[in-house]
């Protein structure tokens, strides 16, 4: 974790808060599902809302996929009643998401916490994790970097939004759970090591 | 060194005085044998530096056979290695790398990838095999390399983005291929 993020080293006000899973990415848990992989990509590997814009892929795997413009994912995420926004701070009736961008196009989403109280990324196949800003993991812009550039856009929606997508129960239930795992994990003293694979959560 | 043009002193023998102070009968001789010890200074200095170049260039040399051998001995590892440990190995290597991204172009732009799908190029059948092993017991996405080298897809679009399904698809595919 702290090799993919190396501005976290500098931090403390950070923490896992999941076990491993890759049954989900970010884009996905931006979007409250831990159920399935959210991308903008024309294959059945992936899962987007129908009928909207996606990559698709060369025909040739030895040829880089198109980049993924961040508009894609502003398009998905407006069906969940996202509207774009320019202020990253937290409000009280609003619920937001980050885009993050770099180069060679959208590479990455975080959550906001309820209340403000720091954001929730799901880097990849790693466990969630829990930043106070979305500067801190934040990387270089170059494509080949392996790093997520900047924040590109921010999304938000109400609350009263939320909860017509049927999204707020699932992000209540998400919070319990990890909170739950924290705790648990809290106990057992294992708060800072890796815990084995689970295949679902 | 003495000068040709010395004065006498200023008695009767100054002249001869003159002759044997300041100009010695052997000064010739002393004038060739100076030069001939600069001379064999120089020649000692000369063949010192010949020698050790000629030492520099043994040690450069001998440098270079045991790179030689080192790098034989590196080829013979590699063709010793399998087609299974070279996949595991670069399978390892993309894992570790690019286990923090989601974005599916990034992923597969990572050298490892890459050079997979170059071992499947030569051996389809085995790569194909290999990947489906591995998306069973290390849960490593290779469906879109696998999508390609088998010229197939068995996931259907209700699965879509369910890794667990996708993974039973193609599990069932190598079966039926005879794969597994």
């Amino acid at each position: 974790m702290l090799r993919a993020f190396p501005r976290l080293k500098k931090k403390r006000d950070w923490r896992l808060c999941s076990p491993r899973s890759d049954t989900y990415q970010c884009v996905a848990w931006a979007a409250c599902r831990t159920d399935d992989k959210w991308w903008p990509l024309h294959h059945p590997h992936f899962y987007w809302p129908p009928g909207l814009p996606r990559i698709t892929p060369l025909p040739n795997p030895w040829l880089p996929l198109p980049p993924t413009p961040v508009s894609y994912l502003v398009q998905g995420f407006a069906t969940l009643g996202y509207k774009p926004c320019s202020c990253r701070e937290f409000e009280l009736w609003y619920q937001k998401v980050a885009i993050y961008a770099n180069d060679y196009g959208a590479t990455h989403m975080a959550r906001q916490r309820f209340l403000g109280r720091g954001w929730i990324s799901k880097p990849g196949e790693l466990e969630d994790i829990i930043h106070k800003d979305l500067g801190d993991i934040e990387g270089d812009m170059a494509p080949n970097a392996g790093t997520y550039g900047e924040v590109n856009q921010v999304l938000k929606r109400s609350w009263g939004c939320a909860i017509k997508n049927g999204c707020f129960p699932r992000c209540l239930g998400h919070e319990l759970k990890f909170a739950l795992f924290r705790a648990w994990w809290c106990l057992l003293k294992l708060k800072w090591k890796r815990i084995p694979y689970t295949a679902a959560w | 060194m003495p000068t040709a043009t010395a004065q006498p002193r200023g008695n009767l023998l100054g002249s001869i005085e003159a002759r044997y102070v300041d100009s010695h009968p052997l000064e010739s001789v002393f004038r060739h044998r100076s030069l001939y010890r600069k001379d064999c200074a120089w020649m000692k200095a000369a063949s010192f530096r010949l020698r050790e170049k000629n030492h520099v260039r043994h040690l450069w040399q001998k440098r270079k056979q045991q790179w030689r051998s080192i790098t034989q001995v590196l080829d013979r590892m590699e063709k010793s290695l399998t087609l299974e440990q070279r996949f595991q190995e670069q399978a390892l290597k993309w894992q570790r790398e690019t286990q923090h991204l989601s974005s599916p172009g990034q992923r597969m732009m990572h050298p490892s990838y890459q050079a997979i799908l170059g071992m499947g190029n030569e051996n389809p059948r085995e790569i194909i095999r290999l990947m489906i092993l591995d998306m069973q017991q290390h849960r490593r996405p290779w469906f879109w390399a696998l999508s390609y080298l088998a010229q197939d897809n068995p996931v259907s679009q209700s699965d879509a983005g369910k890794t667990d399904n996708i993974v039973k698809a193609w599990v069932d595919w190598g079966k039926a291929q005879r794969l597994l």
